[in-house]
């Protein structure tokens, strides 16, 4: 083999290898990511009775990050456009099973998007902006192994009064 | 053998290609910078306090920066709005967490804190916080930007035995204590009971209210009805100043001393508003207050940047500052030990243990506490008192007792 085979087989080897690695955490196993309720209307409610979120396939003891990927056009305080924003996380267990919810500072900071009166240090209602209904797409994160998966919240329309 | 030339020739440009893709920023940036990044809540809950600190924060390293930076190094911070949700300040960490040298963290919330530790540890960064003693009882990664909340109630319990002596009272005086709901308020006492006991102190059982009341008569009425002599609140201002306009209007106030915590009412948030109802209130300082933060020199910042009255100038807006002179003085120390090559989190890590005993705030709060064997920014308060609504020292700064080390016993 001449010189230049040599070094032609060499960065062909080591282009594999690095794109091999890049490839690597998409090619292990999947996690699953499961929301319950998967569609639900947006209202203080979610505060007793929270969306819970449930998945396996994580690493032992691994945190894993939920974010809400935010539709064009959705705006959320404090994020910057095409960010995404985390509603919940939580650490899963020996087994790689995460169990947790979207607790009541998201709901009532992301989604509801209260005001907030310092003053009192209560929420304000009437300045809340809360999220539009519509189709969510969701990913967990693990913060370890970075493995992501999606799945989607529906936040539907509240009824109408009578 | 053209063919493979010319193979060679485009392996080469995508292999360069692909290690700048990967990588960037090596070798490519014009200025040399480190990060530092800050999650906290500067619209919701507690973002009376945070954004003062944070407006600091930002000030001083535009100030820095203006100047040329430190030793050439610019200081590139990013603060971002958590709304005091953990969930969000985790999210947020994990999308900047591979910046270029982000060699720093701050969490403004304790919380958030200690969600964060793991990967803080994971990516060897260090990050500030707040003041929760968890943080000196198990060292590591986590730097505290105040004593510790259990220090400052032990410091305000020799004050209180001090003032009971000073008044020609015999034995010791009853404590009533009133704190948050939530980890937060319970903490203080987590050593500081333990401290009370020492000194032959006996504490009321404590009283917990949400965070979110507007009205304490009960609380307040049962600490008085067991003959409180001094009461100790924990809460970030205004709750403490609403709790002190319930207790005045009760008469409470003229029964018994009230002292506050570090985050007690702010001369630009309570002390404006209901003077002559916190009239006499004793303050547990870990940062200047009233009058003398206005002639503190770096309220120069305040004039510089914001462009406000004076008066405006939020005490934990100082802190801020604070803040960013200690982050100066590790990272000009760290630059000398290691150069801006090496220089990483870790070695931000080992410079913030290297300041112990220093003074580098310009007297915004005591010496520098950070070594080995410390998380504490300071060790040092100063107590001041309310005075037709100003805030009048009553001390220097004192050392405050290590009360971690009573829990460990």
């Amino acid at each position: 083999m001449n010189r230049h085979k040599k070094l032609v087989v060499f960065l062909l080897t080591g282009l594999l290898l690095v794109l091999g690695l890049s490839a690597g955490s998409a090619l292990g196993d999947t996690p699953s990511l499961v929301i319950i309720p998967d569609k639900t209307v947006l209202s203080p409610a979610l505060i007793k009775k929270p969306i819970m979120i449930t998945g396996s396939g994580w690493m032992a003891n691994e945190m894993v990050v939920i974010n809400l990927l935010l539709p064009k056009g959705v705006t959320v305080k404090g994020v910057q456009p095409g960010e995404d924003v985390g509603i919940a996380t939580g650490t899963a267990d020996a087994k790689g099973v995460l169990n947790t919810k979207i607790g009541t500072m998201t709901i009532l900071m992301t989604f509801i998007q209260v005001g907030w009166d310092s003053g009192k240090m209560k929420p304000v209602f009437s300045e809340a902006k809360p999220l539009p209904p519509g189709v969510y797409n969701i990913e967990a994160v693990g913060l370890e192994s970075d493995k992501k998966v999606k799945a989607t919240l529906t936040l539907l329309p509240p009824p109408k009064k009578k | 053998m053209k063919q493979g030339k010319k193979l060679l020739g485009l392996l080469i440009i995508l292999s360069l290609f692909l290690a700048f893709a990967l990588n960037p920023v090596s070798g490519m940036a014009a200025e040399k910078t480190v990060t530092w990044l800050v999650s906290g809540g500067l619209t919701g809950p507690g973002a009376a306090v945070v954004v003062p600190i944070v407006s600091g924060m930002v000030d001083c390293v535009k100030d820095i920066n203006a100047k040329g930076g430190v030793e050439g190094i610019k200081i590139n911070l990013i603060t971002i709005d958590d709304r005091y949700d953990v969930a969000r300040g985790i999210s947020v960490y994990h999308r900047y967490r591979k910046l270029p040298r982000l060699v720093y963290v701050t969490a403004c919330s304790t919380g958030l804190t200690k969600a964060l530790l793991p990967l803080v540890n994971r990516d060897k960064v260090s990050i500030g916080t707040p003041g929760g003693g968890t943080f000196q009882a198990n060292i590591g990664r986590a730097f505290i930007m105040n004593p510790p909340y259990q220090d400052a109630f032990g410091a305000a319990l020799d004050w209180m035995v001090a003032d009971w002596k000073k008044k020609g009272n015999s034995g010791t005086p009853i404590v009533g204590y009133m704190g948050w709901d939530n980890p937060a308020g319970k903490e203080a006492l987590i050593g500081g009971a333990q401290h009370a006991e020492q000194l032959g102190v006996k504490i009321l059982q404590p009283e917990y209210y949400p965070p979110s009341s507007l009205k304490h008569d009960i609380w307040l009425t049962r600490i008085a009805k067991q003959g409180a002599n001094y009461l100790y609140i924990q809460g970030v201002d205004p709750g403490p100043t609403n709790i002190i306009r319930d207790a005045y209007a009760l008469g409470i106030t003229k029964k018994l001393q009230i002292l506050c915590d570090v985050w007690g009412p702010m001369s630009s948030i309570g002390v404006k508003t209901y003077s002559k109802e916190l009239e006499g209130t004793v303050e547990v300082a870990s940062f200047v207050r009233g009058d003398e933060r206005l002639k503190n020199p770096m309220a120069r910042l305040w004039k510089t940047y914001r462009k406000r009255p004076p008066e405006e100038m939020s005490p934990s807006y100082l802190l801020g500052v604070a803040r960013v002179m200690i982050f100066e003085a590790a990272l000009k120390g760290a630059l000398k030990d290691v150069g801006y090559e090496k220089l990483n989190g870790d070695v931000i890590y080992q410079a913030l243990q290297k300041l112990t005993g220093q003074d580098v705030t310009n007297g915004i709060h005591g010496r520098v506490d950070y070594s080995p064997t410390s998380r504490r920014s300071s060790r040092e308060v100063k107590f001041y008192r309310i005075k037709d609504g100003k805030y009048i020292a009553l001390t220097g700064w004192v050392k405050a007792p290590d009360t971690i080390a009573l829990t460990k016993k």
